[in-house]
């Protein structure tokens, strides 16, 4: 079996790599206002690419869609229906045979943490993990980071705090290996439950309390709470939820006036977010929604740099 | 000369015997028949060899009694492409042991005597270890009903479990114990609460955390031991705490063993060596109920163990296909292989002055024996004539994978040891050497 690039992970790439992808996520985003029919690459014209959602997803499928076709891509949205729940034998002969299929790139997502890494170890195909259980989420990271150098054009020394359900967030984990390769500081905010200790490490702090920490930082990523990961819901009241660590015009008012708000999406408004907030200038959700096109556009470039056809 | 040369069949020579009693530690010589030790001789006392069928030179050698694993997965009947009684029993030998628990997870459960028959009449056939059946506690495992103690008891059982997991309902727990009580017999409980999380095969911890996965706190064991022991101090009765792994476990522990509660405990090779970082990189081999814990509890559990605390070392075998765990973590089945690597893996701790090796031979053989009150196990005139013969090595050489069992799922491959079983001794029989295997 041929090596293939896989881009499964933000932990084990260099920051050099994170770098390009970064200016080539840029890059696509200038072209594509000023001259949008050279959007196409030679590297993935006629190439075959395959989405596979073993969850529900909009914005993240929507997104790897359009990246795909901007790029040439020859697109197979396939329903993995009967496919789901696989054993993992069943799940790589499923693989194998797609390889046989003449696929190029398989962009998956699985509810399982580490389904992609053991996939990788089977099957020829280039991977691009689009959110495989807790674990990791590292498009998202991507589009993250071009959304905070896109404001602060450095991402060294930046304070930024991550508020919600961190224990159960693949965003979470993939924005935190991100933040701390480019030498940010990250505070992890919510109650125990969803920010135990064992986060903590270098350049990662725990808190139990926002209000605390809202003056000293730069960027605030506001996370949902996932009650579908857990198989029973420890969070028994929303409102005291609200009340401690909500996103509101209050609390927002206690940021520093440089700082900026994301939230990967789909938003509770209400919850941890309110809708005032939504529309405020300095919550980047949807710029982050258009950046994660072309982040998605300079990862899947990038998956199909220095391969033939595989299998 | 007096001891009865006419029945005497093999001589080990110039061996370095390891009595776990201490009381024939040293270079010396052991005289075997077919049911006992005959003789413990000094190294240089003349030996009358014409009567022998076979007399084996162990020079280099350390001579232990054959060890008794109080917790294995045989896997037959039901699941016999993870493991059969010939191919566990013979992985068994291969590591030492001549005495193997076979838990009673198996299809159909052992929780009546058809079963038990069946489990002792196949061990029995080969002539290897001998199969000490464990009885499920409750009928098809379900922790509602007890099985009938007193019949499975008569059939062949030393002792009863829901290996796999706990007896949740405290309840039929307290009644089990009390049964073990008028019986004579002893319980083993796999702490580990399903409710507050365990069965995840992986630590709560850092490693967990970082991969995204739920993992199995320190509590999930705890609460239970605490709970058992409790119930223990009103019910009577014996309990043994199998495969604890948590820190915490031991001061409730602690608590009922001054208290002279009849209780004991057992700790495995793998929560002895290795730690949650084995599970980095999703690495599904070392995925095991209850998980590999932090540096602290394995530090905690390797000091209870020279203190005394802990009274024997038990595998925890349970082998796995390599394709039933070459797979995505959460599908991953949890358990690991011990027998042929237990001994070999345990004696880095001797090498790196942790553990005495007295010791180390009493956890796997003497101590765990008492749990259950069989006598003869030793290197004693008298003693069971089933011993292991292990070839120090000048070098330290890396631990090949198991040889005998169907298993692949052993966490210690490629660890670096510096002894090797060269024998195994069952029934004053040589019955397996490493470089003829089982075919002498």
């Amino acid at each position: 079996m041929k090596p293939v690039p896989h881009f499964l992970d933000i932990a084990p790439l260099r920051l050099e790599l994170l770098e390009r992808l970064i200016e080539r996520g840029f890059f696509f985003k200038r072209i594509a206002r000023e001259a949008p029919e050279r959007l196409k690459s030679p590297l993935c014209m006629e190439k075959r690419l395959v989405l596979l959602f073993f969850e529900p997803s909009t914005r993240t499928r929507t997104s790897f869609s359009l990246a795909a076709k901007q790029l040439g891509f020859d697109l197979q949205p396939l329903e993995p229906g009967s496919m789901s729940l696989v054993k993992g034998e069943k799940l790589v002969e499923n693989f194998l045979n797609l390889g046989k299929l003449g696929f190029d790139v398989a962009v998956v997502r699985h509810p399982s943490s580490g389904a992609l890494h053991f996939l990788s170890r089977h099957i020829g195909v280039s991977l691009v993990n689009a959110g495989d259980g807790c674990h990791a989420h590292p498009s998202q990271a991507l589009l993250d980071l071009m959304t905070i150098k896109e404001r602060f054009g450095e991402l060294k020394g930046l304070r930024v705090g991550i508020v919600g359900d961190v224990a159960k967030s693949r965003v979470a984990r993939s924005d935190i290996h991100a933040l701390k390769k480019f030498g940010a500081t990250v505070s992890l905010i919510g109650p125990p439950h969803f920010v135990p200790d064992t986060l903590e490490g270098p350049g990662v702090k725990v808190s139990h309390d926002l209000d605390g920490l809202l003056k000293g930082l730069d960027v605030l990523v506001m996370l949902r709470i996932q009650t579908e990961r857990a198989a029973y819901d420890p969070l028994l009241s929303l409102s005291w939820y609200r009340e401690a660590y909500a996103i509101t015009l209050d609390r927002f008012s206690s940021l520093p006036g440089h700082a900026i708000v994301l939230h990967p999406g789909p938003v509770s408004l209400g919850i941890e977010m309110d809708e005032e907030v939504l529309k405020l200038d300095r919550c980047l959700s949807y710029t982050q929604v258009e950046n994660g096109v072309f982040a998605r556009m300079a990862v899947l470039e990038w998956a199909m740099e220095g391969r033939g056809r595989c299998c | 000369m007096g001891y009865g040369r006419k029945r005497t069949v093999l001589l080990i020579r110039n061996g370095y015997l390891i009595d776990p009693e201490g009381g024939h530690t040293g270079p010396g010589q052991l005289l075997m028949a077919k049911d006992r030790v005959v003789a413990v001789l000094g190294p240089n006392e003349p030996v009358n060899a014409g009567m022998l069928e076979r007399t084996l030179d162990a020079k280099g050698c350390l001579v232990t009694p054959a060890f008794l694993d109080l917790h294995a997965h045989l896997r037959e009947p039901g699941f016999e492409h993870k493991e059969d009684i010939a191919s566990g029993l013979k992985s068994a030998v291969a590591g030492g042991f001549g005495y193997v628990c076979a838990m009673p997870n198996t299809s159909p459960v052992n929780d009546n005597p058809i079963v038990t028959h069946y489990l002792l009449q196949k061990a029995k056939a080969l002539g290897l270890s001998e199969l000490l059946p464990v009885g499920a506690a409750t009928l098809s495992q379900k922790g509602e009903r007890l099985t009938d103690f007193h019949a499975l008891l008569k059939a062949g059982c030393v002792g009863f479990s829901d290996d796999g997991r706990s007896i949740d309902d405290p309840l039929v727990f307290q009644d089990a114990l009390i049964y073990t009580g008028q019986l004579d017999t002893v319980l083993f409980e796999h702490a580990e609460s399903k409710r507050l999380g365990g069965y995840r095969g992986i630590h709560a911890g850092i490693v967990a955390a970082s991969l995204g996965l739920e993992g199995s706190s320190a509590l999930s064991e705890t609460a239970v031991v605490a709970r058992d022991v409790e119930i223990l101090r009103h019910a009577k009765g014996r309990l043994h705490l199998t495969h604890i792994s948590a820190k915490g476990s031991l001061s409730y522990v602690r608590t009922a063993k001054e208290e002279g509660l009849g209780l004991s405990v057992d700790v495995t090779p793998h929560h002895l060596l290795l730690t949650e970082e084995a599970l980095a990189g999703f690495n599904t081999t070392p995925k095991v109920n209850p998980p590999l814990r932090m540096e602290e509890d394995r530090l905690a559990l390797l000091h209870a163990l020279k203190e005394g605390l802990i009274d024997a070392i038990a595998t925890d075998h349970a082998p796995h296909t390599q394709r039933e765990k070459d797979t995505y973590f959460e599908d991953a089945p949890p358990g690991v292989i011990g027998f042929e690597s237990a001994f070999p893996a345990l004696y880095g701790l001797v090498e790196k002055g942790e553990l005495g090796l007295e010791k180390l031979v009493s956890l796997l053989s003497i101590g765990p024996a008492g749990v259950f009150g069989i006598k003869g196990i030793g290197l004693k005139q008298g003693s069971l004539p089933n011993l292991g013969v292990w070839r120090v090595l000048k070098e330290p050489s890396p631990l090949p994978p198991a040889r005998y069992s169907k298993g692949k799922n052993c966490p210690f491959v490629g660890v670096e040891t510096k002894i090797k079983l060269q024998a195994f001794i069952a029934d004053g029989r040589v019955v397996y050497e490493h470089e003829r295997g089982f075919g002498a």
